[in-house]
């Protein structure tokens, strides 16, 4: 029986595997090599590309869960 | 409330012989892999590149092309793997029917010195004949006043 977060992380990852899109190609392979820091630098550059500050809405979602 | 569609078994190819389990598992297959359109191109014609949201380009890998209404550039956007939109712009190389400039060619280089000696040589010869006549007509001109 999978726990919330490892339910969470397998759909995540079946999307990801079904997807054509080199992106999620690319988050991909950096999630199975544990690019953290890959992975938090293709966020920042969504984010600039979509006119959104990153740490503004990270501080934001960290809030909501209580978190500093 | 769903109406009810009596054609609606056959759309979604219906087979009574299967068991629950089955259809389940061609519905998910379906929704897997969604059928695509081959051959068509994302993109739209804008008064101005500026006018395009982040939200015109996909995700899948080719992007979207915009043309300008004046026909004046192409703009290719596309999603890069690190996140980040490329940006191709293309201008139009319009052809117009311009003469072409002669190369430097050495033989009509040489063909236009000799053309220059030749009209300087006819010159100088049609001016001697001109003063030997002068001088002949004042010739004639002194023996009849004799």
């Amino acid at each position: 029986m999978l726990n919330p977060m490892q339910m969470m992380y397998q759909q995540m990852m079946n999307k990801l595997k079904s997807s054509s899109s080199p992106q999620a190609n690319n988050v991909l392979n950096m999630i199975q090599n544990g690019d953290a820091k890959g992975i938090e630098q293709f966020g920042r550059n969504i984010a600039q590309s979509r006119g959104i500050d990153f740490d503004a809405e990270y501080q934001k979602f960290c809030k909501q869960f209580g978190m500093k | 409330m769903q109406q009810y569609n009596p054609y609606w078994n056959q759309m979604m190819g219906y087979n009574p012989m299967m068991n629950a389990q089955q259809r389940l598992a061609q519905m998910e297959q379906s929704q897997m892999f969604p059928t695509q359109m081959s051959g068509s191109l994302n993109g739209r014609v804008v008064d101005s590149f500026d006018s395009i949201s982040v939200n015109d380009v996909p995700m899948d890998g080719i992007g979207a092309v915009f043309l300008k209404r004046d026909n004046s550039e192409i703009q290719v956007r596309s999603w890069g793997n690190d996140g980040l939109i490329r940006m191709t712009t293309y201008k139009p190389d319009i052809a117009e029917n311009k003469a072409e400039a002669p190369a430097d060619n050495p033989i009509m280089t040489r063909l236009d010195e000799v053309v220059t000696r030749l009209e300087k040589i006819e010159k100088s010869i049609s001016g001697k004949r001109v003063i030997k006549n002068a001088k002949s007509n004042a010739d004639d001109v002194s023996a009849n006043d004799e």
